[in-house]
């Protein structure tokens, strides 16, 4: 295979890197979601990449279960959001602010 | 060979493109359809990276059963109103693309110091996938990481318990269902 | 016995302190405890005696270690005891009166709300006599000195409500203590030149600068006498005795008449030697040796009093300057004692002044007292103090009136009695020494008997006159209601207070016969002579003699046929171990003083060969005729005593001149009134200022309150003006400051301290306040942050390649 190692890596750091301004800027929860998802397939990029490089299958199988976490997460995360937004009527994030100092 | 160069270099702008779409939606609705685009053409990069397998479940998994419930979710709570852009803290948008870049740039420069940008995969890697990738990474998966495996099944079992908690409808106080049977079958008694 | 002397002071000690603070729960017990330490005292003393006799003349002398009090640099004070027959003799006298004084002091102030405090200062001041008599270390006698001081203060103003009896006890400590203030610098010489207060290395003469002595010496013996003065209330410091007489008579009995007034006597006998050692003074072109000034001082005591007696109305007033007048007659024969130094450059003992002194402060101790406790008799059965308002006192009271007469008898020198022996050689002592102080005493001796015969006439013979015409009797010793003198009719004296009085005069009628002449024994063959002078004489320190041969002069006032007798013979070997034997032995031995004389004595032997050692005595005091002839040693002519025909010459002129005073005052206060006078016409000027200066007392107390005591007062205004306005003014001067900079130090507190700290509490508040926005309580934010923390990482990591 001709593209470089690098490519890949650096295309999973795009795309952390979208993930993480996307949950900086987003006022939306589910949306901030999503990023957080878009993080986590980047590093899942990076991982597969490795398991290349390093001929090897560790890689894969950590992005099995980061995968199989994240599901799990997702799930969690929004049965969290639900019930948060029926308590408040609204999912922005901005809301939510009770720790406010 | 060229061809994954080609594959890269087209998948790779979509990538990066749907995801800054998805950035940029309002819509929360379009921006969960972008996503899914972007998880598809990672699940390509999965395949050049001869790991069908996973190729599969990211499909299967990820942009089948997560965003549909992503959408599931975006649905119920109709949350598909337009959201407002506006920043919360001033300056905050500007400073967070800030860091990104630097993230980027960081990355990079760790990678050119590591194994530097023109390093090809090694070659040879049909070995590790004999028997086919599924087989290969089940005889890794169940001996070497047995115990995060089973772990991990408790996992997915106490999140779906916690989902249904958590989610669970509150009925309001003085319904049926919000009282223990024995209750609400004397009141029944009771009231004439 | 002699290990155990410490308890004789010890015993009342302890009695006071019982009394004092156990006192009101005893009642009359207290009185007998007091009475009954104060007898065990004397009882001890007997057994010092015992012991004493039992030992070789040169060997009485017992140093016992009681404790070492304090340390002080160079200095170093013990308290030890120093037993010898001056302190044995002075023992017994002070317990032995005192002891029969307690016992009657139950029967007097019986009923006084402070009877039990009365007999613990009585004791307290037996104790401190007790100290100063056996002390062996100058410190320990001063201890003792102040010590019977402070009681008498207590004692004198012991009915402090009455205003007058609280002034005395002021006056009489106040006068006393200028004796004391010269006493402590003549201490003071001491060390300086001494080295110690060890009375046996200051009195052996040695020391520092010792034995050549001269000038330090005199020093020393003059301040010495000062205190002497004062205690004793000699002139011109004899102001405080009359009005001692407020405190209750067994005080004055004691404490003025037997014992305190005594001790000046004592401090003079014991220092006898550094008097002796001293070098002549000039004064008025006279080179007087100090005793000699001891001599002079006597007389004109023993003069004054006497003069100020003869117009005196108060019982113990009279009684007051007859003890006044005493005393100095004891000073008279101390000062006629010691060596003298002829123009031959010889130096001859003059031996009989020593112990005739002594014998005198014995023999008046014991009628004194009589005569002081048998006025309280008076007193307490007439309610008045006032002669004048007594009288007939024989129909009532028997038995005092009988011992006062006896007692009078004593005192003024009646043949026979006690009196009549110690006043005797008091006369030959004078004799031997200065014909002029002896007539003096000669014609004090008159007035003595004038005044004490006008006494007895007006208060006991006659007509009982209805005691006191006003109220409340002139008695001080009527601050508690004896009650019965209001009545018209006076009253015997119930036997506690009678019996004491027998005592004392079967004493006066015995004592003196301790103190026959040698020649009156031998003629009516008795074995011993002067007993007493045997017991008690000097004998002056061997160092000092030996380096001292051809010392100082001291002339002599000598008018010529009275100077019968030669002066008696040369000094060195005689006198025995007494008093003041210097014991360089007894230092570092200090259980039994072992004089290392080689030679026991027989008929001594040559002191001035027996280089330290302790002059050996023969044990005949006086009995020089016989022993003196086996002498080898360097004396020129022999010692004679004076031969019976001498001794009778003697008496005659004593008893000559008291008869004469005795029958004037009969006769002038026949039938109880001033035969010479009926006030009917103006007295001529002689007369009247001879009067009313006696009368007065010599207007002592005016010239002393207008000078002395005005210059005092003036001084301390002038002290408090200097206070007030220097010292004070620096004083609240410094406080103003203080003020003014702590006032600066609150300034600076509250604008700089405080503006500091609530600058950094400002501070806190704002930071918190700008850093509380950092918790926006959003999600992101805080992602924002952690980004930021990884990122950093990153490049950590990075850079680390």
């Amino acid at each position: 295979m001709r593209t470089p190692v690098a490519y890949f890596l650096v295309l999973s750091a795009i795309l952390f890197a979208l993930g993480t301004v996307g949950v900086l800027v987003r006022r939306n929860a589910l949306v901030i979601f999503m990023a957080v998802e878009l993080q986590l397939n980047a590093v899942n990029l990076a991982l597969v990449a490795f398991s290349r490089m390093h001929r090897d299958l560790v890689g894969q199988v950590l992005a099995f279960f980061s995968m199989v976490v994240a599901a799990a997460e997702v799930v969690v995360g929004l049965a969290i959001i639900v019930a948060v937004f029926r308590l408040r009527r609204s999912a922005d994030v901005d809301d939510v602010s009770v720790l406010r100092g | 060979m060229a061809a994954d160069l080609v594959v890269f270099w087209v998948f790779a702008p979509i990538s990066v493109g749907s995801a800054v779409a998805m950035l940029l939606q309002r819509n929360a609705i379009h921006a969960a359809l972008f996503l899914v685009v972007n998880l598809f053409t990672l699940a390509v990069f999965y395949l050049v990276l001869g790991a069908p397998f996973l190729f599969a479940v990211q499909i299967i998994v990820y942009a089948g059963a997560i965003m549909v419930l992503f959408l599931f979710v975006i649905m119920l709570l109709g949350v598909d109103r337009r959201e407002s852009l506006a920043e919360r803290l001033r300056g905050q948008r500007a400073l967070a693309v800030l860091l990104g870049v630097a993230l980027v740039a960081e990355v990079a420069a760790a990678v050119r110091a590591g194994i530097g940008f023109s390093a090809r995969f090694p070659g040879g890697f049909g070995a590790v996938n004999r028997g086919g990738n599924a087989r290969a990474l089940a005889r890794v998966l169940f001996s070497d990481y047995l115990f995060p495996f089973e772990v991990t099944s408790v996992l997915l079992i106490v999140a779906a318990v916690a989902a249904m908690v958590l989610a669970a409808r509150r009925a309001p106080a003085g319904s049926p269902a919000a009282e223990p049977r024995g209750e609400a079958a004397e009141r029944a008694e009771v009231a004439p | 016995m002699a290990d155990a002397v410490w308890l004789v002071p010890a015993l009342p000690l302890a009695g006071a302190a019982v009394n004092l603070f156990a006192g009101r729960r005893l009642g009359r017990v207290a009185g007998w405890l007091a009475s009954g330490l104060v007898a065990a005292s004397f009882v001890l003393g007997l057994g010092v005696l015992r012991d004493l006799l039992a030992v070789p003349a040169e060997e009485r002398l017992v140093v016992v270690r009681v404790l070492e009090w304090f340390r002080a640099g160079d200095l170093r004070v013990v308290a030890d005891l120093r037993v010898d027959p001056l302190s044995a003799t002075m023992i017994l006298v002070v317990a032995g009166v005192g002891t029969l004084i307690h016992v009657y002091a139950i029967g007097y102030m019986a009923g006084d709300p402070r009877f039990g405090r009365f007999f613990a200062y009585l004791n307290l001041f037996v104790f401190f006599m007790l100290t100063l008599v056996l002390a062996d270390d100058l410190v320990l006698l001063y201890l003792g000195w102040e010590g019977v001081g402070l009681c008498s203060y207590l004692l004198i103003g012991f009915w402090h409500e009455r205003p007058a009896a609280a002034r005395a006890a002021v006056k009489a400590f106040v006068t006393t203590r200028i004796g004391d203030t010269a006493m402590l610098a003549g201490l003071a010489l001491i060390f300086l030149r001494f080295g110690t207060f060890d009375l046996g290395r200051v009195l052996g003469g040695q020391g520092a600068g010792a034995p050549a002595s001269g000038a330090a010496s005199t020093a020393i013996a003059l301040l010495l006498f000062a205190g002497a003065v004062g205690k004793s209330a000699q002139f011109p410091l004899h102001v405080w005795l009359p009005d001692a007489m407020e405190g209750p008579t067994p005080v004055s009995a004691l404490i003025h008449a037997a014992t305190m007034v005594a001790a000046g006597v004592y401090l003079v006998a014991r220092m006898y030697p550094v008097f002796d050692m001293g070098a002549p003074v000039p004064l008025l072109g006279i080179a007087f040796r100090p005793l000699g000034l001891v001599a002079l001082i006597g007389t004109i005591t023993a003069l004054m009093a006497s003069y100020i007696a003869f117009t005196q109305n108060d019982i113990k007033r009279i009684l007051a300057f007859s003890t006044c007048s005493q005393l100095g007659y004891m000073f008279i024969a101390l000062g006629c004692g010691g060596t003298v130094v002829s123009e031959d450059g010889t130096r001859h003992l003059l031996h009989v002044g020593f112990s005739a002194a002594l014998f005198h402060l014995t023999t008046h101790a014991f009628f004194k007292a009589l005569l002081f406790l048998g006025s309280g008799s008076v007193i307490h059965g007439t309610g008045t103090q006032d002669i004048w308002e007594m009288g007939g006192l024989r129909k009532y009271l028997p038995a005092t009136t009988l011992t006062f007469l006896i007692g009078t008898l004593a005192l003024i020198g009646f043949p026979g009695l006690a009196g009549f022996w110690s006043k005797d050689q008091i006369l030959e002592a004078a004799k031997e020494y200065n014909g002029l102080i002896f007539l003096a005493a000669l014609f004090g001796a008159g007035m003595t008997a004038f005044y004490m015969t006008r006494l007895y006439r007006v208060a006991f013979c006659g007509q009982w006159s209805g005691g006191p015409q006003h109220d409340g009797g002139h008695g001080s010793d009527h601050g508690h209601d004896h009650g019965h003198g209001h009545e018209h009719v006076p009253h015997e004296s119930p036997r506690s207070m009678l019996l004491p009085l027998y005592a004392l005069t079967a004493l006066a009628i015995v004592a003196g016969f301790l103190g026959l002449p040698p020649a009156i024994a031998r003629a009516i063959g008795l074995p011993e002579g002067n007993v007493f002078a045997q017991w008690v004489h000097y004998s002056p320190p061997q160092a000092w003699l030996e380096t001292n041969a051809s010392g100082e002069h001291a002339r002599r006032l000598a008018l010529p046929g009275l100077m019968a007798q030669a002066p008696h013979g040369a000094v060195p070997d005689h006198g025995g171990s007494a008093a003041n034997a210097p014991s360089p032995a007894a230092e570092p031995a200090h259980d039994h003083a072992a004089a290392t004389a080689t030679h026991p004595a027989e008929h001594g032997s040559v002191p001035a060969s027996n280089a330290p050692s302790a002059p050996i005595a023969p044990d005949h005091g006086h009995d020089h005729a016989a022993a003196t002839a086996a002498h080898a040693a360097e004396h020129d002519s022999e010692p004679h005593e004076p031969t019976l025909w001498q001794v009778l010459e003697l008496m005659f002129l004593g008893t000559l001149a008291m008869a004469i005073g005795a029958t004037l005052a009969y006769r002038a206060y026949e039938g109880r009134r001033f035969n010479w006078y009926d006030g009917t016409y103006a007295l001529t000027p002689l007369e009247s200022a001879l009067y009313y200066s006696s009368r007065n007392k010599l207007y002592f107390d005016e010239i002393y309150s207008a000078t002395l005591v005005r210059g005092l007062f003036l001084a301390s205004k002038i002290a408090r003006w200097l206070d007030q306005w220097l010292i004070d003014l620096i004083v609240r001067g410094t406080g103003f400051l203080t003020v003014q900079i702590a006032a600066l130090y609150r300034l600076f507190d509250s604008y700089v301290v405080d503006g500091l700290v609530n600058f950094s509490g400002w501070i806190c508040g704002r930071a918190g306040d700008g850093l509380r926005r950092l918790q926006t309580g959003q999600v992101p934010t805080y992602v924002m942050v952690v980004f930021l923390g990884v990122l950093a990482v990153i490049a950590a990591l990075v850079q680390g390649r």
